[in-house]
Order: C-alpha cells, then sequence, then structure tokens
C-alpha cells in the first residue's frame, strides 16, 4: 500500500523539506516505521519510548483522527491519506 | 454587538494583528495582557510598534497606538503574565478570550481555565509558514485537550527559533482569531468552532480544516454531555 504523508513544518527538516511524501505500510505504526527508514529521526518525534504516539501530535487517516479509529494499528490502502498535525505554539 | 470585552493574551505576532482587526470591526473594549517589553526583532512583525516604543510595556504601547487610531475604543492594559494564580479573576471578567501567547503551557492553562469558567476562546499558533486555530466553546465542543492531551514539554517540540517565524501568517491568524471573536459577540457561531484550521500560506492547496471531536475521558466532559445529548435524541425518537 503506498499513502501521502503529510509533513507538518516541524517534521520537515528531517524530509528534505517535503510537505508531503509517499510512503509504503499496511497500518499507520508500519506506514511510521518506513517513514523512519526513509527519513531517520521522523519516529521518534512522534511515538514515545513505549511506542505510543506522542499526545502533543495528532494523525489523521483521511481526515478521521486515529484516536478514534484503531489508533497506530489502522489499516491504510492504496492512495490513502495521512496528516500528522503537532501542536504549535509560536505566536510572539 | 455584545458589548462584553475581548481578552487578547500576548501581544505579539498573533495579539497585534488581532488587536487591529477587533479595532477596526467595531469591537468596544478589548484588554491587552502581555508581561514583556517590546524588543528590535519584534518590528518586522509586530506592526503597530515603531523603534520609540523599544523597551516600553508591548500592552502599554500597544494601548497607546491603538487609541490615537481608534479613539472611541476602550483598552484595558494589564501588563503582566497570565498565570495559574491569576488566571481565574482575569478570565471571568471578559465574554471572549483570544490566545495570543507563545507557549505550550500558557495555550493549555487558557484553555483550562477558559473550560472552568465556560469561557469561549479561540486556539492560535504559528510556525514557520504554518498556522493554526480553533475555536472553543465549553459545554458545546472539543477543547484544546480533546485536540492534544498534553502540552509538549521544552525541547519535545520545535520553537519559532528554530523554526522560525513567518509576519505575514501569524498576521493571517491573529486575524482570523478576532474574526471568530466577532462573530461570537455578534451572536453567530464562530466557523471554527470543534474545527481545527491548519493553514499552510507555502504551499495554501495543503491549508485545510480538520473537525475535532470531543475526546472521551477529557476533563473537559464534552464528549460526555454530547453522548448525553445523542442518548436522549434516540429516547425522542418514536
Amino acid at each position: 500500500m503506498t499513502v501521502r504523508v503529510r509533513i507538518p513544518t516541524p517534521l520537515r527538516k528531517l524530509t528534505g523539506g517535503s510537505d508531503e511524501v509517499s510512503v509504503e505500510g499496511a497500518s499507520v505504526r508500519a506506514v511510521i516505521d518506513n517513514l523512519e527508514e526513509r527519513h531517520p529521526g521522523v519516529r521518534e518525534r512522534l511515538l514515545d519510548q513505549k511506542g505510543d504516539l506522542r499526545r502533543f501530535v495528532n494523525v489523521y487517516l483521511n481526515g478521521n483522527d486515529i484516536r478514534f479509529l484503531n489508533d497506530l494499528n489502522s489499516t491504510v490502502k492504496d492512495g490513502d491519506d495521512i496528516s500528522i498535525v503537532p501542536a504549535i505554539a509560536g505566536g510572539r | 454587538m455584545d458589548g462584553r470585552p475581548i481578552l487578547i493574551v500576548g501581544v505579539g505576532g498573533l495579539g497585534v494583528p488581532a488587536a487591529l482587526t477587533l479595532a477596526k470591526r467595531g469591537a468596544g473594549r478589548i484588554a491587552l495582557m502581555d508581561p514583556d517589553r517590546v524588543e528590535l526583532s519584534n518590528l518586522p512583525r509586530q506592526v503597530i510598534f515603531s523603534a520609540a516604543h523599544v523597551g516600553l510595556p508591548k500592552a502599554v504601547a500597544a494601548r497607546e497606538q491603538l487609541k490615537r487610531r481608534f479613539p472611541g475604543l476602550e483598552i484595558d492594559c494589564l501588563p503582566w503574565a497570565l498565570g495559574p494564580d491569576n488566571a481565574d479573576s482575569v478570565v471571568r471578567r471578559f465574554g471572549f478570550v483570544i490566545d495570543a501567547t507563545d507557549s505550550p503551557a500558557a495555550k493549555f492553562l487558557i484553555n483550562d481555565r477558559c473550560v472552568a469558567l465556560q469561557k469561549p476562546f479561540v486556539y492560535g499558533g504559528v510556525l514557520g509558514f504554518s498556522g493554526q486555530a480553533m475555536t472553543v466553546v465549553p459545554g458545546r465542543s472539543a477543547c484544546l485537550r480533546c485536540l492534544f492531551e498534553e502540552p509538549p514539554q521544552a525541547g519535545e517540540a520545535a520553537s519559532c527559533r528554530q523554526a522560525g517565524i513567518v509576519g505575514p501568517v501569524a498576521a493571517a491568524v491573529g486575524i482570523v482569531q478576532a474574526d471568530e471573536a466577532i462573530r461570537w459577540l455578534h451572536g453567530e457561531p464562530p466557523a471554527l468552532e470543534g474545527r481545527l484550521l491548519t493553514l499552510e500560506a507555502a504551499n495554501v492547496a495543503r491549508t485545510r480544516v480538520i473537525d475535532v471531536r470531543a475526546r472521551p475521558g477529557c476533563p473537559c466532559g464534552a464528549a460526555q454531555r454530547a453522548q448525553m445529548s445523542e442518548d436522549h435524541e434516540l429516547c425522542r425518537q418514536p
């Protein structure tokens, strides 16, 4: 399965500036693992030491919050769209 | 328009355009809250200030500038920080709060106290060419903790110092926040109530609005209320 992953500003330095990448994977977790292989450092920014999604980051699968689906085990299919949305706090 | 005053917490990249927009849109009373003083590096994006204001408290300098252009606007000046000790007494004086702060802790403090006091507010954040905004109407829509359960700790998230901040992006988000406040005071539903705007200014095709569901277990209780309302509707159906 190849899905489109939308990369937020804080992670773009890890993807060479790209705001969208195509990645293989059958679940959201597998997509993140494959993303890590291609762009080392991404997984640590998204997952905590237990492998859970960090609590200030949300992942949307085709616009649906994965916490209301099957979390990181949510299955993905070809052409799906994954968005990573972290809390951003700037305002000065 | 509802005459209750609007509190702007943070008179910087978000707060300055929000204040200018409120003034231009006919708000009657606003309050400007910020403990910081104007710095030279603020001037490119905080367009209300000039070099003559460097060193002055931002809330004081912004009030002076706004009063010159909008003499009919009533402006309270609160040149100190919003903190756990004063948040309740400050927030309860206002009809709507604009979160124009620049720290995760401050954003979650505003969320928690506004939810507790049932005060609507609009969250905003910017980083690089990206911006976010979402309006929270306690008891009606998802709150910031429904969206992000906890704020990032120091070093866990990219800061503006690392990723930069683009003045026009902050201005766009600040204007959106002011528009949400104006809608509320006009008795209209805010456009971003329970919806997160993710602005991507460098690639506008990526800009989206995401529906944010109330999270079961969130202290705000919006998910439980929504479930009770749904159950009530089901009971009413023949």
